[in-house]
């Protein structure tokens, strides 16, 4: 295409040469929810951590307040805490930090106890302490514990803390910056590091680890163990908290998804087509969050992300949704529906076609674009603003004015969507 | 004139009404594809003024709503300040964000977008023919309309606790009030008067001050609001403050007696402390021990976010008391 017509393509959206004209009617499609958290949730009910008993709680409370008095007493309830069932300790565990009446030292005790014994199938109630957990120490050890399984969840919370220098309380932030250092040593080996190389190395280990953890979902130079059965009735849990109306529980749902391993994807996306509008709508919000990670999974997985995603198209109420999801994935592959739905879906449709399109379109979308121009069509000022940036960053043209009634904030997400394009699986 | 003669001549009158529905032709204006608000502001200018001086206009743009959610990062919070048609989700249940147009707020298709075409409304002779068909919906009245987004921060919640006398039938009694409009039309106020409208606020509470055997006091009570005061978790807050008068006639600085907020859900060290509709508070009047003052002054400010300095705060109210 020829740099005067993209021009003219770029002008005739900017200026609203698309009219407010009648857009045909969306295609009517067939829906096919399903039960998926009612039948995962039954299927895994024996597994996972066991709901615990206050009795039990506090059993275990003072069964770590004797253990870290020492002594023949000590080591008794030491060895009864090695000993207990993993999966009932770390539900009795997480009770005790989650609780928000707990003293200080049980805590701590806690979380060491987590760290020593607990049982992965903690790592999304562990991962949620990351939101709500204020302590800098207890930060580093739910920052370990979650390293020491897997996840690099907690990484960011480290990079934080070895960069804070002021705090209302210096002697905690020395500590915790201590143990984190101290922590480094469990960040997973590679050829270029080993643990003892010195702190230069370690940092340097620590950045490498954390980006290559937010671009897949996994940790560098280690093998992915496929989730087992109690992770996964966990991960299910977690889902089910997508169908509360309170906002709360969804929040925290959504917290903890983007950050579990890429294993947490495949039952993410099977939620996408649950017959619950909610939940439907917020796991395909989880995606859409999570990103380029998920489209790079799929390729590595050759796992047919865009095929399983849009047997979810039939539903009208989640369709913007679902397309979001679609182009934060970065895959083109994603192109051919969002193009169609670009051209025959209502205002909310094609804006959310126009804004994923943004973000996962390549060159082979440039003669559909332009084809645009031939018919006339009703665009948001923010769909007319994706298709100009798409449009700019194909063709290399100069940059564009904001078209009128697009707000600040929404033009800026939309240009980080544009300069993220090149990072595209 | 007899009873009869009135009778007969009514039943005539409504004779000729019902034979003009069914001859006059329908309205030439063609039905209307309803995809962006802005298309209701030219029939409807005088109710998209109203809109315009409202928050509910601002919802999106708000700077204060932008730096809370830090630029709507927090995306939950799109769902009410940029929301999809409420009639399109169960009463009452939770509303989700919309991908165009989310400048315009809460906007006239937010609440009356209908799901079956047209719009919604709660004028049972609306005119079917009109180019949006209006339809009437019942459920608009309800308080369950609101409480799609204002539920959110429990203000539904609050209301459905109100004693019956403050409470009336629903949201739309005091916050869209009757309204004549040119023409002779009725309808109700788009403007949705609330914490940022002084009288509004001045309208909910009473605050006494006074002295007995236990000392100054200020009282403060719930007389107007059908829901707490403040209502809303986490932003709106307000304050009772007094200060004393110095021998020299000068004034103290402002004591900070009370704060009347609900925080937010990770706060989690702090608790409720707002006032419920039809409650009354009573609160010592702390002393300044530098004055040894006999003349205080007591004042309650509210602020649309607990951040909010004192000068950028309403002043709801200030008295004097002679101790």
């Amino acid at each position: 295409m020829s740099k005067s017509s993209s021009l003219v393509f770029t002008l005739a959206l900017l200026s609203g040469a698309c009219t407010k004209a009648e857009n045909p009617e969306p295609p009517q499609l067939e829906l096919q929810w399903q039960a998926v958290l009612d039948q995962q949730l039954s299927a895994f009910v024996e597994e996972g951590l066991p709901i615990v008993s206050d009795d039990q709680v506090n059993d275990y409370l003072e069964a770590m307040e004797l253990a870290a008095e020492g002594g023949q007493m000590g080591t008794r309830f030491r060895v009864r805490l090695e000993e207990a069932n993993a999966l009932e300790l770390s539900s009795a565990l997480l009770s005790i930090v989650e609780d928000r009446e707990t003293e200080a030292v049980d805590k701590t005790r806690a979380y060491a106890w987590l760290r020593a014994r607990g049982h992965n199938a903690m790592m999304p109630r562990l991962t949620l302490r990351l939101k709500y957990e204020k302590d800098w120490i207890a930060n580093v050890d739910i920052a370990l514990t979650l390293l020491q399984h897997g996840s690099g969840a907690g990484l960011q919370a480290l990079l934080n803390i070895l960069g804070t220098e002021e705090s209302s309380n210096p002697d905690a932030l020395q500590q915790a910056r201590f143990r984190t250092m101290e922590g480094l040593a469990f960040l997973p080996a590679s050829d270029n590091w080993q643990p003892g190389d010195g702190f230069d190395a370690d940092w340097r280990r620590l950045l490498e680890v954390r980006d290559h953890w937010q671009k897949y979902r996994q940790l560098p130079d280690t093998v992915l163990s496929k989730p087992n059965r109690d992770q996964r009735a966990e991960v299910w849990r977690t889902l089910a908290k997508l169908r509360s109306q309170p906002l709360r529980p969804v929040d925290d749902a959504r917290f903890v998804l983007v950050r579990l391993p890429n294993w947490v994807f495949e039952p993410v996306i099977k939620t996408t087509l649950d017959e619950d509008r909610y939940v439907r709508e917020h796991a395909l919000q989880t995606l859409a969050w999570i990103g380029y990670p998920v489209g790079r999974w799929a390729m590595e997985q050759s796992f047919d992300l865009a095929g399983q995603l849009q047997s979810a198209i039939g539903g009208v109420d989640s369709r913007a949704r679902l397309f979001e999801a679609m182009g934060a994935s970065g895959l083109s592959a994603m192109q051919t529906t969002l193009l169609q739905w670009l051209k025959e879906g209502n205002m909310e449709e094609m804006t959310a076609a126009a804004d994923a399109l943004l973000r996962c379109a390549g060159t082979e979308s440039m003669t559909e674009l332009a084809a645009m121009l031939t018919s006339e069509k009703t665009f948001s000022p923010e769909a007319r603003y994706s298709l100009a940036l798409l449009f700019t960053d194909l063709d290399a043209i100069a940059e564009l004015d904001l078209p009128q009634g697009l707000d600040a904030s929404e033009a800026q997400r939309r240009q980080a969507w544009r300069m993220s394009r090149e990072d595209r699986p | 004139m007899s009873v009869k003669t009135i009778f007969s001549g009514l039943l005539a009158l409504g004779g000729v009404i019902a034979l003009m529905m069914v001859l006059m032709p329908p309205s030439e204006e063609a039905p209307l594809r309803l995809v962006s608000s802005t298309q209701c502001f030219s029939c409807h200018a005088d109710v998209a003024a109203e809109w315009q001086e409202s928050h509910h206009q601002f919802a999106f743009e708000n700077p204060e709503v932008k730096r809370l959610s830090n630029d709507f990062a927090n995306q939950e919070c799109l769902a009410c300040h940029a929301p999809r048609p409420v009639l399109n989700f169960n009463p009452g249940e939770r509303v989700l964000a919309r991908q165009s147009e989310r400048g315009l707020g809460v906007d006239c298709l937010s609440c009356h977008s209908h799901p079956e075409g047209g719009v919604g409304t709660m004028n049972p002779a609306a005119k079917s023919d009109a180019p949006c068909q209006p339809r009437f919906s019942e459920r608009m009245e309800s308080v369950e309309h609101c409480a799609s987004c204002h539920n959110q921060h429990k203000t539904v919640e609050q209301w459905r606790a109100a004693p019956a006398e403050l409470k009336g039938t629903g949201c739309i009694d005091c916050h869209m009030p009757e309204e004549f409009r040119a023409g002779g039309r009725r309808g109700r106020n788009h403007a949705f008067k609330a914490s940022h409208d002084l009288a509004a606020l001045q309208s909910a509470v009473e605050m006494k001050v006074g002295k007995d055997a236990e000392g100054p006091f200020v009282t403060l009570e719930n007389v107007g609001a059908g829901h707490n005061f403040p209502t809303d978790e986490r932003s709106r807050a307000a304050d009772l403050q007094v200060r004393w008068q110095n021998a020299d006639g000068s004034w103290g600085a402002w004591i900070q007696i009370h704060r009347f907020r609900d925080p937010y859900r990770d706060e989690t060290d702090l608790t409720n402390t707002q006032l419920p509709s039809g409650a009354t508070e009573r609160y010592a009047l702390p002393s300044d021990v530098e004055s040894q003052g006999k003349t205080a002054e007591v004042r309650l400010l509210y602020r649309t976010n607990p951040f909010l300095p004192d000068d950028e705060a309403s002043e709801l109210t200030r008295l004097i008391l002679e101790v």
